[in-house]
């Protein structure tokens, strides 16, 4: 580059007010491709869950709320509506257990994540890498491993049944607890990692300077851990709850597909039942509940930092 | 070559400049005086105004200094020269030639970071000769020439060793070596000492000395140690909330400053009253080591010993006058008999009593 | 009597829960594996070492088509999204504040956010809606989408920890904007860009329900290759096509991490 290209004074302002403002323009691609194939799509599925339901899969005009009604109520065969909870009864048993699932993760995750976040910094990133290899592990492989453990011929059985303690297999498998042992054990790094990223910042010599000798355990950790790990809860809460109350394969595999749960309930709107608009209904309905829970958490953690 | 708005031309690859006026570039060019000049610079961010009408010139071969303390706005300066920033208003030319927005790759002006910015991806020798490769220089001669800017920082061995793998004071000559390969016109220094240790300080600032001397080129060093300042420029400017106080050479500085905050922030200094200094203006400084203090007897300025503390070559005695203020003296001889809480007379010698323009 | 000092780092009952958290994660995985090599016909009876399971496997086409599929799709998917991503994270991490941050930023978290049934039916009804029949492209492109913002997030985490100033030494060193980001930002942001595109494959590779409802017959993946096979019932062929599933998403997230450690020494 011995020869510069000529540059007058009116070029060079351009030039530096231009790079200053075309960097934001990076993202465009990246934001458009989410926008055209999810915001998108998702937006069809807002608009098909107020369409005609076809008769073989797809949906018709005219515009309806047909869907929405056919989650509370049956239509008899005079055309007459009656309330029907059966629905209303998948979605509450869904919510709690994946609530359950919640409340499980902080009681294991957060002693879990206090620990790791007081290991010396070369132990810390072992045990961040232990806790991130399921995280990112095939969840279809991970919910399969507890399928050869927990059922009739599985090791579980096996065990129990080596050391004599039952001559007949315990239905182990396709219960609410094998669902919630599922999802818990699919989802509970979610926890964990948020957990440990609040408490990574503390100073734990600071609590235990000024907690040396007058307060006891439980006060410690009642006015110590609790406060300084609950941001981290409330987003490792959000983060268990949102795929648990979504889950399809811990409710399938695990639950043998007899305890309907809201993910399997909308993947048969689109196989068996061929009903695209009420599944969609469904899946708006489920989307409305994860962003309930979304809103109120993020109006916690903002409390909790203004606190 | 590079036409910059009909002026004159900047050679890229050998980084001169040759201005348009002068047929024969070897003639006596520009008066040194206006090699760097700053005219009445100001920068503002939003709503901080960083540095205010900033005006200064600084000679060719200078090795000038710019004092401060942190935010006083020096580092903005900094970049400004090096084109990082361009100014809210006013105009910074070198010679003939207006930089004030041109891009930093176009100026020959080369910067040592004070984070030293080594590319982490190459190794040294990479590093020490990715300028001279940017101007287009050949692959060969550009490698010849780091492996002599890394001999004249004593770091040959290290050649291909990466950033991360040297120390603290080894990358700072690396980086002092990549910016000195291209030979620049003006070479800008950022706190260049400021991450090393005391004993490590001391060696690079008689080695920036050498260099500076060696290679001819017009250092501009930011600082915040005014021993470092005083020690190792020709000139300094001492900056304060965005303003220039004062510019001169470091004896000038040292010996007439010209308001408190230069007195004070430049060595130490006891700024009293003019009269009791026996100036005729509002307010005045000395040095310490200017103050005379005797025992006993009579005198015009009875003061009582507050505290003596030996601190090696001199001991420092801090003294209330009767009047109220509290003087600092550091004295050679004559302390050792001096205790907390005894009655003294102080002297301030005329001569050595400084004016100060505003308080 | 003296009260003990509370000890932070001897809570007893913490330590035992996160090693039995540990034994928790990694037991069943490691089950696993060891059922994969089991010589009996009944999938959780064991009958002795053998890779005649893995043989099988290898042997079965329907199985070695959906697992060409699943590298087919992963590895395109993470070209896409990894291509889409550095630009997005350099644009969200360097561009200041500026119009739509906050709404880009969200759009770029949304398929962290929503649960997947619903992008998965989502998907299904946009492609069919819109009439896009590329068979594998269909999966491909859903694929990329979602792992977008899983690219974007080790690129960022890079970009923030990149050592202060290298850009502008750059520029110093007579750079202009395109050599800034070939010589310099590009090849210090690589540890980044290989973690990130990492994450993207092992995700992609992982998926099930998105690819459940969005594959056509022919281009169905590994993972939804394997339901099938579970839903016939436990197999010991299964086990091993599981197992492989499983140490090649593993090898992936200790390579990633390798990577996205080397970054932190620099």
């Amino acid at each position: 580059m011995a020869l510069a290209e000529p540059f007058t004074a009116k070029d060079k302002v351009a030039a530096s007010a231009k790079r200053r403002n075309l960097i934001p323009f990076l993202g465009l691609p990246a934001v458009a491709v989410i926008v055209c194939f999810m915001v998108g799509p998702m937006l069809i599925a807002l608009s098909f869950s107020f369409l005609t339901a076809g008769v073989y899969g797809g949906v018709d005009l005219p515009f309806t709320i047909e869907a929405y009604r056919q989650f509370l109520f049956e239509r008899n065969l005079d055309d007459s509506l009656s309330f029907d909870n059966s629905y209303l009864v998948i979605y509450g048993r869904t919510i709690l257990l994946a609530g359950l699932t919640v409340v499980i993760s902080i009681v294991i995750g957060l002693p879990t994540a206090w620990y790791m976040a007081t290991r010396t910094p070369k132990v810390r990133e072992r045990l961040v890498l232990l806790v991130t290899i399921p995280f990112w592990t095939s969840l279809l492989v991970r919910t399969y491993c507890w399928v050869l453990i927990l059922r009739d011929q599985g090791l579980a059985n096996g065990l129990l049944r080596e050391i004599g303690l039952i001559t007949e297999p315990l239905p182990l498998l396709y219960s609410y607890g094998s669902i919630l042992f599922g999802l818990v054990y699919s989802f509970l790094p979610f926890m964990i990692l948020p957990i440990y990223a609040a408490l990574e910042k503390v100073d734990f010599r600071l609590i235990e300077a000024a907690y040396d000798l007058y307060a006891s355990r439980a006060a410690i950790f009642l006015k110590v851990v609790l406060p300084l790990a609950k941001p981290g809860v409330i987003a490792g809460s959000m983060l268990v709850f949102a795929p648990s109350v979504g889950s399809f394969l811990a409710p399938d595999l695990l639950g043998g597909g007899k305890k309907l749960m809201i993910g399997s309930l909308i993947q048969m709107q689109f196989t068996t039942s061929r009903n695209w608009s009420f599944g969609a209904a469904c899946a708006m309905l489920l989307m409305a509940v994860v962003l309930t829970v979304l809103v109120f958490a993020v109006r916690q953690s903002k409390k909790e930092r203004h606190a | 070559m590079c036409r910059v708005a009909g002026q004159g031309r900047i050679d890229m690859k050998n980084l001169q400049l040759i201005p348009a006026s002068s047929p024969d570039p070897t003639a006596d060019q520009t008066a040194p005086s206006d090699f760097i000049s700053i005219r009445n610079v100001t920068k503002r961010f939003g709503s901080v105004t960083a540095l205010e009408d900033v005006s200064l010139d600084i000679a060719e071969g200078e090795f000038f200094t710019l004092l401060g303390p942190s935010g006083c706005g020096k580092t903005t300066l900094l970049r400004l020269l090096a084109g990082f920033e361009y100014p809210s208003t006013g105009e910074i030319s070198l010679s003939d030639f207006d930089l004030t927005r041109m891009p930093p790759n176009k100026r020959p002006v080369n910067t040592v970071f004070q984070s030293y910015a080594l590319f982490p991806h190459l190794d040294v020798l990479t590093n020490v000769a990715f300028g001279l490769e940017r101007l287009g220089e050949g692959r060969k001669a550009a490698k010849q020439r780091a492996l002599e800017m890394l001999d004249m920082v004593q770091l040959t061995g290290f050649e291909y060793r990466l950033a991360n793998e040297l120390s603290g004071g080894q990358q700072q000559r690396v980086a002092l070596a990549r910016a000195l390969a291209p030979r620049p016109r003006i070479l800008l220094l950022d706190e260049p000492l400021s991450a090393l240790d005391l004993k490590l300080r001391r060696g690079m600032q008689s080695e920036l000395k050498r260099l500076q001397r060696a290679t001819g080129i017009t250092f501009v060093l930011v600082t915040h140690d005014q021993e470092e300042a005083l020690s190792m420029s020709d000139r300094i400017a001492v900056m304060s909330d965005g303003k220039l106080l004062q510019v001169g050479a470091p004896l000038d500085i040292y010996d007439a400053p010209r308001n408190r905050f230069v007195a004070e922030f430049v060595g130490e200094a006891n700024v009293l009253p003019g009269r009791m200094l026996g100036l005729a203006s509002p307010y005045g400084a000395i040095r310490p080591e200017r103050v005379i203090v005797r025992q006993g007897g009579a005198g015009s300025c009875p003061g009582r010993v507050l505290s003596v503390v030996f601190v090696g070559s001199v001991a420092e005695v801090e003294i209330q006058l009767n009047t109220g203020q509290e003087v600092k003296a550091r004295l050679v001889d004559g302390w050792q008999s001096l205790n907390a809480g005894e009655v003294v007379q102080v002297e301030f010698p005329h001569q050595h009593a400084r004016t100060l323009e505003d308080r | 009597m003296k009260h003990r000092p509370f000890s932070w780092r001897t809570m007893p009952a913490f330590t035992a829960v996160s090693w039995v958290v540990m034994v928790f994660f990694y037991a069943p995985l490691i089950i696993l594996v060891i059922y994969g090599f089991n010589a009996n016909d009944l999938a959780t009876q064991w009958g002795g070492f053998s890779t005649k399971w893995f043989v099988k496997a290898a042997q079965n086409d329907d199985l070695v088509r959906s697992a060409t599929n699943s590298l087919i799709v992963a590895t395109s998917a993470t070209l896409g999204a990894t291509c889409l991503a550095i630009p997005a994270a350099i644009a969200f991490e360097r561009g200041g504040r500026f119009f739509g941050r906050t709404p880009g930023e969200g759009v770029l978290s949304l398929p962290l956010m929503a649960p997947d049934i619903v992008t998965a039916i989502s998907t299904l009804m946009f492609f069919s809606f819109v009439g896009i029949r590329l068979g594998l492209g269909n999966v491909i492109l859903a694929h990329t989408v979602f792992c977008i913002p899983f690219a974007v997030l080790p690129i960022r985490a890079r970009l923030r920890e990149m050592p202060a100033d290298i850009e502008d030494a750059a520029r110093d060193l007579y750079s202009g904007p395109w050599e800034v980001f070939r010589l310099v930002t590009l090849p210090a942001l690589m540890p980044g860009i290989v973690a990130g595109a990492l994450m993207a494959f092992v995700i992609s590779l992982d998926d099930f329900i998105i690819t459940l409802m969005v594959a056509e017959a022919g281009s169905t993946t590994l993972p939804v290759y394997l339901y099938g096979m579970l839903r016939q019932g436990v197999t010991p062929e299964a086990n091993a096509a599981a197992a492989i599933l499983l140490v090649v998403s593993v090898t992936c997230v200790v390579l990633a991490h390798a990577f996205a450690k080397r970054k932190s020494k620099t």
